[in-house]
């Protein structure tokens, strides 16, 4: 369970997150069980859907990288019609979603990502 | 070729990922993971996909065993595994705090399919608590105007889990 | 002197007629039948319905059948042509009157204690009575809370608690009962030695020589499963619908796939066991003796006759029939 401490961090870290790259729409970081600890978006998404599911697709990834033996699942983009959502660890308990309506924005949504799942996990730990 | 599959749901801690294994010629794949909320009082980790296991039948097909999450919250999953299933069983915690309610979560869900297919309910842990006994499932059954089989089982038993899929098999045949 | 005829699948029309035919073979030949379809000495069977061919089939070795159809297909030693005609019919009555004994009339008294024991045994042979069987032995201790043992030479005793509604013995796997087992269990209630107990007594008995216990209602169902040999109980009608009021409990009753296969069919539709027997395709035989292990655990409802209506099972593809045969196969290999 976070702390309240810990929950201000991931806010703040995710409205850093949104002012700093245009294309992201949404992103929240989800517990791998899936539930909602914090978020942020433009728009109103299903945010608390998209947490439980965004678990259930992490552990979905976890299970087939272990059964490839392929290391770590680092992250799972879905690639869509009208846009691409990312899912990555934070550390092992957490998840960042991210998502993006910009369908050539997959460099920038991973790369902002991966920067934000970084920071989290040093300020978090694992 | 058509996908031939069984789904086992059911109740968090009713023992489907044990119910899997019981009957899986390959080590049940599964989708655990740490618990963060009040579950964990109950068990520490939690499904949040699926659980997979498989046999293979004397002509080669293979009957895919999938267990879906228990929560509620993971309801998405149970749809998306129920497609094209062949059968389902439910199995209830006799244990837990209101087993017929959890029960009632399954039925009201699946409910379209059952009154199609059918399905069974396969009660666990009632050597850890007599009630509600049967005739109380039977009962609430009764309610729901659906007559299903229900067996008190311990899923750890292979006898109990292939019991419960013969049942199934002779409902398909008749259904 | 009075016998009775029993019918077994005919059509309403025949039995009307045969009902009419046995005044006249009364007045012809002075042989006075009645119809009694619980207790007839002779049962006059339609084989040309497939209920009948089974119920032929189950008892023709064990009953006194008149095979009834259009051609002696089951070249069976009494045989009536159909259609039905007066003088066919009353002249097989008579002959068969010429051979059994009667229930009523002015005879000796020897030849009427005779004719009472013919007839109970003749009624035995038809019925299935739990009175006579450990069955009746595991009610009587129900209904009078008595414990008991039961012994039987060259076996583990068996004992009854019936306030914990439970019995114990040697370890005992009832889904793979030996032929010694088997015979155990359809003995005549006459072959046990009753020794009624103190609960007390009985407790400590099973406590010093380690018995497991099991549910009383696996011993009822068990030993009237190999008792019956398909005799339908007594007092039941195979004609007569009932349904299911729960799935026998497979969990603690022994069962074979064909019992799974009865449960869901007589859970769906209430029906009779003529009618299951013909539906399912199972031996009539083995439906009897399942209905009669669901009796004795009080799992029939009787429903009205009315809801003993063929409804036409919706066909299971072949492809899908395999694929079940498969599935049950891989299941038990």
């Amino acid at each position: 369970m976070l702390s309240h401490l810990e929950k201000v961090q991931l806010q703040q870290r995710l409205q850093t997150l949104i002012a700093d790259c245009d294309e992201i729409q949404a992103a929240l970081v989800v517990t791998v069980d899936g539930h909602l600890c914090a978020m942020q978006q433009r728009e109103n998404y299903p945010l608390e859907r998209l947490a439980t599911m965004g678990s259930s697709l992490m552990s979905l990834g976890d299970t087939i990288t272990a059964e490839l033996r392929l290391g770590s699942c680092k992250n799972i983009i879905a690639e869509n019609e009208e846009g691409i959502v990312a899912f990555m660890h934070v550390n092992s308990a957490l998840v960042l979603v991210t998502l993006t309506v910009q369908k050539n924005a997959m460099g920038l949504l991973i790369a902002h990502s991966r920067r934000c799942a970084t920071e989290l996990s040093k300020t978090l730990g694992t | 070729m058509k996908e031939i599959k069984l789904v086992f749901t059911g109740s968090m801690g009713a023992g489907k990922t044990t119910a899997i294994s019981a009957l899986s010629e390959i080590p049940v794949i599964n989708t655990d993971v740490k618990a963060s909320d009040e579950v964990q009082l109950r068990k520490a980790t939690t499904t949040v996909a699926l659980d997979y296991g498989e046999m293979t039948l004397p002509d080669g097909q293979k009957l895919r065993l999938y267990g879906t999450p228990g929560q509620e919250r993971f309801s998405y999953m149970w749809k998306i595994l129920m497609q094209g299933a062949l059968g389902l069983i439910i199995l209830v915690d006799n244990a837990s705090p209101e087993p017929l309610a959890d029960l009632d979560i399954y039925l009201t869900h699946f409910r379209e399919y059952i009154e199609v297919s059918g399905a069974v309910i396969g009660v666990t842990r009632m050597d850890m608590a007599a009630e509600p006994a049967l005739d109380a499932y039977y009962a609430f059954l009764q309610e729901k105007q659906l007559q299903l089989p229900i067996f008190p089982v311990d899923v750890r038993r292979r006898e109990h889990v292939v019991m419960m899929v013969q049942a199934l098999v002779a409902m398909l045949e008749f259904s | 002197m009075q016998y009775k005829l029993a019918m077994y699948a005919l059509e309403k029309s025949d039995k009307l007629f045969v009902a009419s035919m046995l005044e006249l073979a009364r007045k012809k030949f002075g042989v006075h039948w009645v119809l009694d379809d619980n207790a007839g000495q002779v049962t006059l069977v339609d084989v040309d319905q497939p209920d009948g061919l089974s119920f032929w089939q189950a008892y023709h070795s064990q009953k006194k059948l008149v095979a009834f159809a259009h051609s002696n297909r089951c070249q069976a030693a009494l045989y009536l042509e159909k259609p039905l005609r007066v003088q066919p019919f009353t002249e097989l009555l008579k002959a068969l009157a010429d051979d059994l004994p009667g229930f009523e009339g002015a005879v000796p008294e020897t030849v009427t204690t005779a004719t009472v024991a013919v007839s109970t045994s003749a009624k035995d042979a038809l019925n299935y009575q739990p009175e006579i069987y450990l069955a009746g032995l595991l009610q009587h201790s129900l209904r009078t809370q008595q414990a008991i043992r039961l012994g039987i030479e060259h076996c583990p005793a068996l004992y009854v608690l019936p306030s914990k509604h439970r019995w114990y013995s040697a370890p005992i796997d009832l889904n793979h009962l030996t032929s010694s087992q088997k015979l155990l269990l359809s003995a005549p209630a006459s072959s046990f030695v009753q020794q009624p107990m103190t609960e007390t007594a009985l407790l400590n008995e099973v406590t010093q020589q380690g018995l497991p216990h099991y549910d009383l209602n696996s011993l009822l169902w068990v030993s009237t499963l190999h008792a019956s040999q398909g005799r339908l109980l007594a007092g039941h009608a195979l004609q007569h619908p009932v349904r299911l009021r729960q799935w026998p409990n497979f969990a603690i009753l022994p069962y074979e796939p064909v019992h799974m296969q009865l449960a869901a069919f007589i859970m769906k539709t209430p029906a009779s066991v003529a009618r299951i027997a013909s539906n399912t395709r199972i031996p009539l035989s083995t439906v009897v003796d399942f209905y009669n292990a669901c009796a004795m655990v009080d799992l029939l409802i009787s429903v009205d006759n009315s809801q003993d209506v063929d409804i036409a099972a919706k066909p299971v593809s072949v492809e899908k029939r395999s694929l079940f045969k498969n599935i049950l196969q891989r299941l038990v290999g």
